[in-house]
């Protein structure tokens, strides 16, 4: 990080005048360290409110107990030890305390609707893409790359970026284009980015089948080989037969009885599905995950089981 | 654009309540976005140490800072706009 410290001679005699007695030299010695102390409270707390709290604290116990620092020490590390104890006090004070940043889980269960998955965003980041798209991305100066992240990874629009960076539209669009140009050189081709464009229109498509209740439209994006995978119950082999499954046993016949939600698990693209009772709620019903081969469904394996949907971050019911 | 967890609305009301200096409402808002902020700073910088870093050095930035959002902006500019200001300034100190 950036921080502008004082040598270490200058920090000398900041130090001495400090212990001296002097309060604005004490301040001026502790500042090159004061945000990475909030970031450390932080970390230690939690909370950004806390962390500013006990960031005044360390720094009165420091200015208290100044003239029992060693010079010989480390002044950062004699500070972070005070601010580390600091936090623990703070957190020893407040033991019932839920973590107040974090009401949602860590992860994002629900990619589908991140705005990583976003339909508009050019390049998507998975396995494997991200690593050649952060190599590519370094070549840009940086706020072409930020334009380029808000737009093609984010699916940001342009007015919305434009106005991150209050700019225009058109001045925008500009470094959007000759950044594109540069990634487009770095980029392995044919990049995994075509690859998961077309994981993620045949995604498109096939919950668009399932919501017409067109069995046809589905059998489309099937290989001829394709596989239905649904445990216990045994295989179904073959797009003809799993045409025959869909039009007969699947949902009770009527596919549109099933609502679909494009999402993605392990990597792959795959469905959350919702079953319309016969009193037209939905309830859960499982997750479908897709294998593309050769810009075709070559196999979906079905998990019918509910109490899947919420570990994706869907509803129970809908 | 689709959102998630939260949509505008409820977006906006957040937003009113952490300039206000309500710690929950800010600490949702950076939760609903923390997940394409982490994308966002990874791939400006390029290195995950340093993107984590930088991502809470935006949400420090955010909550000191939170009296000066404009009533009109939306949580998501806000809170990538600093982020970018970040990731650009560490790009610059590398140099």
């Amino acid at each position: 990080m950036s921080a502008n410290r004082p040598n270490s001679a200058d920090e000398r005699l900041l130090l001495q005048a400090a212990q001296a007695g002097d309060e604005l030299a004490f301040q001026r010695l502790v500042d090159p360290y004061r945000r990475a102390l909030q970031a450390h409270c932080y970390r230690m707390l939690g909370s950004p409110h806390d962390a500013e709290d006990i960031v005044q604290e360390t720094l009165l116990r420091a200015w208290r107990a100044l003239d029992r620092f060693e010079p010989r020490a480390a002044f950062q590390t004699w500070l972070y030890r005070i601010a580390t104890n600091a936090c623990l006090d703070e957190l020893e004070r407040r033991p019932r305390r839920p973590e107040p940043v974090q009401p949602f889980p860590d992860f994002s269960p629900d990619e589908a609707a991140s705005p990583t998955y976003d339909p508009a965003a050019r390049y998507a980041i998975r396995e494997g893409m991200e690593l050649a798209l952060l190599r590519a991305i370094q070549k840009l100066p940086g706020r072409q790359r930020a334009v380029l992240i808000l737009r093609d990874v984010l699916g940001w629009t342009s007015p919305e970026v434009a106005e991150l960076l209050e700019s225009t539209v058109a001045a925008t669009n500009s470094a959007l284009q000759r950044a594109r140009s540069t990634i487009e050189l770095h980029l392995p081709a044919p990049g995994p980015a075509s690859a998961a464009g077309t994981e993620r229109e045949l995604l498109g498509r096939y919950v668009d089948a399932f919501a017409r209740d067109d069995v046809d439209g589905l059998v489309a994006l099937l290989r001829e080989d394709a596989i239905l995978r649904m445990p216990p119950q045994p295989a179904v082999l073959g797009a003809g037969a799993i045409a025959e499954f869909f039009r007969e046993r699947a949902a009770g016949g009527d596919l549109a009885r099933m609502q679909l939600t494009a999402t993605w698990a392990n990597g792959r693209p795959a469905v959350a599905a919702h079953r319309r009772t016969d009193g037209g709620g939905l309830v859960a019903h499982g997750i479908l995950v897709l294998d593309v081969a050769d810009e075709r469904i070559a196999a979906i394996d079905a998990f019918i089981d509910p109490a899947l949907l919420p570990v994706f971050g869907f509803p129970a019911t809908r | 654009m689709t959102r998630s967890h939260v949509d505008l609305v409820d977006e906006r009301s957040l937003l009113a309540a952490a300039r206000a200096g309500d710690e929950r409402a800010f600490g949702r808002l950076v939760e609903c976005h923390r997940t394409g902020l982490e994308q966002f700073c990874l791939l400006m910088l390029g290195d995950r140490d340093d993107a984590k870093c930088v991502l809470e050095e935006t949400v420090l930035c955010a909550w000191r800072e939170r009296e000066l959002v404009e009533p009109i902006a939306t949580a998501r500019i806000w809170l990538y706009r600093i982020a970018m200001l970040a990731c650009l300034e560490d790009l610059d100190a590398r140099r």
